[in-house]
């Protein structure tokens, strides 16, 4: 193979010979540049600068514009010099990318450096830290540890949902209540297995804020999102798929609607009234729908944004007068 | 005829998943066809989804009629969750089943958002 600099066609050749001629590729210098450019740019590290993320609605949206930054990427560094704080969503999230950026041949690193102590015990407590590969063994506090569930095994999730959850002593539960939280949000679980098709699982991390008397878990998946479920269920049975992402929502928590061709559709509908019924709140957002489920009702809407998958988001009170489940 | 299946030897103390609620079905959905009381003991059992009983009981409604089910199908040790999640999938399932109109219901929900659109 020869490489060849033609001045008068301004372009750089590469010449290879066969057996009775050659063949010439001829590319423009702008266009060697563009290749060069992109092979830098493909194998680059590029530094994502994680802010204090809570767990309002502005605070997904940061999420979702990493996730998106994610997509045409392969290799990143976490910087967390501008954080101080990250909710359990940011935790369960963050957990989600970086898992799925590997899986996808990609790397990240965290620059665990640039952690300020409170954050880094943060995350070495809810076990983030030790999952992705630093030596930081997790220790008890007030975090529903980091979580990542490749398959459904029910069972262990039940455990970790009653021992790592409910089972804390942060609220004075009645055994049987704990039980119908802890089959509530197993439903979560279920409906990721059952519908979302995520190549990695489902990640998980919660934690008990003591001072809101709350206690917030994160469930959040990278498959291919409630609206798209609808819509391929819509697809099939030969209605229009046209339909906006938060109608999409709106029809999940519809009873009896289950986009699988028998018996279903339970599942969100047991996990609002129970929300509903103790006070607490759900926020679900997939793709630009984004779900919110409290006493007051329950509300849809499309935000300014974007997430292939589904995130829920669910804080339970810990005021035990107002936690009653009623049948 | 009469049959008392006890549910704990067979899926543990979580009544969860899809699997655990075809064992059961498959158990008892030949009984009850042939008119057989069964009695489901559900002691021992701490934590119910709805995926279990859809398949449990509610396909149990596929090819018999709530009078059957509800004569011949009983439940014991079920907890006030778990009987609370039995409830509403055999109303679902009912519905479901028994009044095609219920699910085309839906799916005029659907055809009449698209139109909205």
């Amino acid at each position: 193979m020869e490489i060849i600099f033609h001045t008068r066609h301004n372009a750089i050749c590469i010449r290879s010979p066969r057996r009775n001629s050659t063949s010439e590729s001829r590319f423009t210098i702008g266009t060697w540049i563009l290749f060069i450019w992109i092979k830098i740019e493909s194998h680059s590290v590029h530094t994502i600068y994680i802010p204090r993320i809570n767990d309002e609605k502005s605070d997904f949206i940061i999420l979702f514009n990493i996730w998106s930054r994610c997509q045409t990427l392969q290799n990143f560094a976490l910087n967390f010099s501008k954080c101080d704080f990250l909710r359990q969503n940011a935790v369960a999230f963050l957990g989600g990318i970086i898992s799925n950026i590997k899986s996808n041949g990609g790397s990240v690193s965290l620059n665990t450096h640039t952690l300020s102590s409170a954050l880094r015990a943060n995350l070495e407590q809810n076990g983030f830290l030790a999952a992705m590969g630093v030596d930081a063994p997790p220790w008890d506090g007030n975090s529903i540890p980091y979580r990542e569930d490749q398959s459904p095994d029910y069972h262990k999730i039940s455990r970790y949902l009653q021992e790592k959850w409910l089972g804390k002593g942060w609220i004075f539960i009645d055994p049987e209540l704990a039980k119908a939280i802890v089959s509530n949000v197993l439903e979560i679980y279920s409906n990721v297995f059952t519908h979302a098709q995520s190549a990695n699982g489902v990640f998980s991390c919660g934690q008990n804020y003591p001072t809101l008397e709350e206690i917030k878990i994160t469930v959040v998946d990278f498959g291919i999102g409630i609206p798209q479920s609808i819509r391929d269920y819509l697809y099939n049975i030969g209605q229009d798929p046209k339909i906006p992402d938060d109608k999409t929502l709106q029809l999940a928590f519809q009873e009896g609607f289950s986009t699988k061709p028998d018996l279903g559709g339970m599942g969100l509908k047991l996990l609002k009234e129970f929300i509903q019924l103790n006070q607490g709140r759900l926020d679900i957002y997939s793709h630009s729908g984004h779900a919110i489920i409290d006493a007051s009702g329950e509300h849809y809407e499309i935000i300014n944004s974007f997430f292939r998958g589904t995130i829920v988001n669910i804080s339970i009170n810990r005021d035990q007068k107002v936690y009653i489940l009623k049948h | 005829m009469y049959m008392m299946l006890k549910v704990v030897p067979i899926t543990g103390q979580n009544c969860i998943t899809v699997e655990d609620g075809e064992q059961i079905y498959k158990k008892i959905h030949s009984e009850i066809i042939k008119g057989h009381d069964v009695t489901l003991d559900f002691t021992g059992v701490e934590i119910f989804a709805s995926p279990f009983f859809n398949t449990a009981i509610g396909q149990l409604f596929r090819d018999l009629n709530s009078t059957q089910i509800n004569s011949n199908l009983h439940f014991i040790g079920l907890s006030s969750h778990g009987n609370h999640i039995l409830k509403r999938v055999m109303e679902n399932a009912q519905k479901y089943y028994k009044n095609s109109r219920f699910r085309d219901s839906v799916e005029r929900v659907l055809a009449q958002q698209a139109l909205d659109l």
